[in-house]
């Protein structure tokens, strides 16, 4: 659903920035005036059946050092895929797999991109269209291109529009992208080549711009075709969500130098993606301010945490303050530095269907010299979230001795001799 | 007590007063220019407590579909609680507040994940909280030395 406002409305609040901000592109073009533009939040839902398939569907993962050691390159779990034009292919490793994000992102100077000529997306017949992604305390700008995605034996059906971080074909980033911190579009700030998107959701939030010489850009709103969405959806086969695995690290609790795990497309389609009962399935909201959310429960502390969630691209937990703080220290930086590990155990629960429930577990230490040896693989590696947003963020530390499951919006499959239609986490 | 609409005001002051942006710090009036204004719907994870005697509350809609819910006394805006699919435009919403935002997290290392975690920052005029991930961030905001005198910030959901 699109929502339309007054122009009037419109006109006084889109922002118009040229050049400033500073970080991103850079280039020498003649000067381009990008406008924001209303980005619809509000999609119909389509199914997205289970249908049996025989495409290899598993991609190896690896948690390791890169680019370099130190500076927090810690847990962040990468894949290797391939960007495509109508006949050649980049090869891209070291992508980051992000249950928390929607859509395909690569450095726009990783070697060999620039010579795809990939298309870029317009706004009308001529303003190419940007992005500025969104985080907490960063932001990565660059342009919206077409391109053919593949990964393991899928590919995407047909081009999907994925962003070029750090674009040198746009200028600097508007004030109105830069405001939220740091440039994170290059490979310091990522942390890999790029990021792929594949959480419970389907589309992108932006918010998306317009960039002309001659300001004219355009319609006010994003159109459907520039909105970067999670590529699994596009794939010809096991289209409904996917199975991270990585393997336990309870023997490590200073953490592995590397960890290798597996990263399976499609939901019960394959032999090797089936949910049998040893699974906890959490169906979350598709839309509005629970989106990916269940709430938790932690044993012997205040809770509950309604806005709790997973995600393989958050490189720790992030857990409100833990009573009592004698046995769950924080340093000065809001980590937990406990000198003995401590496991804290609860209950998630969905915000959907209140009867499905699954058991969480977790630990933490203070892994100081585990970091200091080098070790990039920590399952007890732990900070401080807001304590009022009531939000566990179990990030790739939780993944490690799981298979975490994220059921994609208008997912359909059968578990333990229910349907269930995404969004939903299943967690084993 | 439910809170009430401010109708009148709202409109008026969209009309009116042109291209101004309501902020912290910034004129309750000008609070619409920032988005549409919505009753406070079911939609958030956290219940609006009751507001106390001589605080006004405003929920709005803004442009990236974040829904603001912006606190005022003697008219200017001393708090702001948000949610919604992406971040607001820090440097909009903060005003004369921006630079002391800018300035903590500019000086944070650059480190990949660091993006990611969620935002504490204690400054002497501003307190600011982020959490969150695409699609589902939360956040607030407010000025500790703006705060009615006897109010205490947690009362209104707002992190200290």
């Amino acid at each position: 659903m699109m929502r339309h406002w007054p122009i009037f409305f419109l006109t006084g609040l889109l922002s118009a920035c040229g050049g400033g901000g500073g970080g991103g592109g850079g280039s020498s073009a003649p000067t381009q005036i990008c406008t924001e533009l209303n980005t619809p939040q509000s999609f119909t839902s389509v199914p997205l059946s289970a249908a049996p398939s025989s495409q290899p569907n598993s991609a190896p993962v690896t948690v390791e050092a890169y680019p370099t050691y130190g500076n927090g390159n810690f847990n962040i779990p990468y894949v290797t895929l391939q960007v495509c034009n109508g006949t050649h292919c980049v090869t891209v490793d070291h992508v980051i797999v992000d249950t928390g994000s929607y859509g395909l992102r690569v450095r726009a100077d990783f070697p060999g991109i620039s010579t795809l000529g990939l298309p870029s997306i317009n706004n009308g017949s001529t303003a190419p269209i940007a992005e500025c992604s969104q985080f907490l305390s960063g932001y990565a700008w660059g342009g919206v291109y077409s391109a053919t995605v593949k990964i393991a034996g899928e590919a995407t059906a047909s081009p999907i529009p994925i962003q070029l971080t750090n674009d040198p074909n746009f200028p600097n980033p508007p004030a109105s992208c830069t405001s939220s911190g740091s440039n994170i579009g290059g490979l310091n700030g990522l942390g890999g080549n790029g990021l792929l998107g594949i959480g419970v959701l389907i589309h992108d939030t932006g918010p998306y711009y317009a960039c002309s010489t001659n300001g004219q850009n355009g319609p006010l709103n994003t159109p459907l075709n520039a909105i970067l969405t999670n590529p699994i959806v596009s794939f010809a086969s096991d289209n409904n969500g996917s199975i991270l695995v990585m393997p336990s690290l309870a023997n490590y609790p200073q953490g592995e130098l590397t960890a290798s795990g597996t990263l399976y497309f499609g939901i019960n389609t394959q032999s090797n993606n089936t949910l049998n009962s040893t699974y906890s399935i959490l169906p979350t909201p598709a839309t509005g301010g629970n989106a990916t959310f269940f709430s938790a429960t932690l044993n012997g502390q205040a809770g509950p945490y309604p806005a709790s969630f997973l995600d393989s691209g958050s490189n720790e937990l992030f857990i409100p303050p833990l009573q009592p703080p004698g046995t769950y220290p924080l340093n000065s930086n809001g980590d937990y530095v406990p000198q003995s590990l401590q496991t804290v155990s609860g209950t998630a629960t969905s915000l959907s269907v209140a009867t499905d429930t699954a058991p969480l577990s977790f630990s933490l230490l203070d892994v100081t010299a585990g970091v200091n040896a080098g070790n990039t693989a920590f399952y007890d590696m732990g900070t401080t979230n807001s304590a009022t947003a009531g939000s566990l963020d179990l990030g790739m530390p939780y993944f490690y001795g799981h298979s975490i499951v994220n059921g994609i919006n208008g997912a359909q499959i059968q578990f333990n001799s229910t349907t269930y239609t995404g969004p939903f986490y299943a967690i084993h | 007590m439910p809170y009430r609409y401010r109708w009148t005001v709202v409109l008026v002051g969209a009309i009116v007063t042109g291209t101004t942006h309501a902020t912290l710090g910034g004129l309750e009036r000008d609070v619409s220019h920032e988005g549409q204004p919505i009753a406070f719907a079911a939609a958030t994870v956290h219940p609006l407590p009751a507001v106390p005697q001589g605080v006004h509350q405003q929920t709005i809609l803004n442009l990236r579909s974040i829904t603001l819910t912006e606190y005022s006394a003697n008219g200017t805006v001393f708090a702001i609680l948000w949610s919604g699919p992406t971040m607001p435009d820090y440097r909009s919403l903060l005003g004369t507040y921006f630079p002391s935002y800018q300035q903590v997290i500019q000086t944070q290392p650059l480190s990949p994940g660091h993006y990611r975690a969620p935002v504490a920052i204690h400054q002497p005029n501003l307190v600011l909280h982020a959490s969150g991930h695409m699609g589902a961030y939360q956040g607030s905001m407010y000025d500790p030395s703006a705060v009615p005198t006897g109010l205490s910030i947690t009362s209104l959901g707002i992190e200290p």
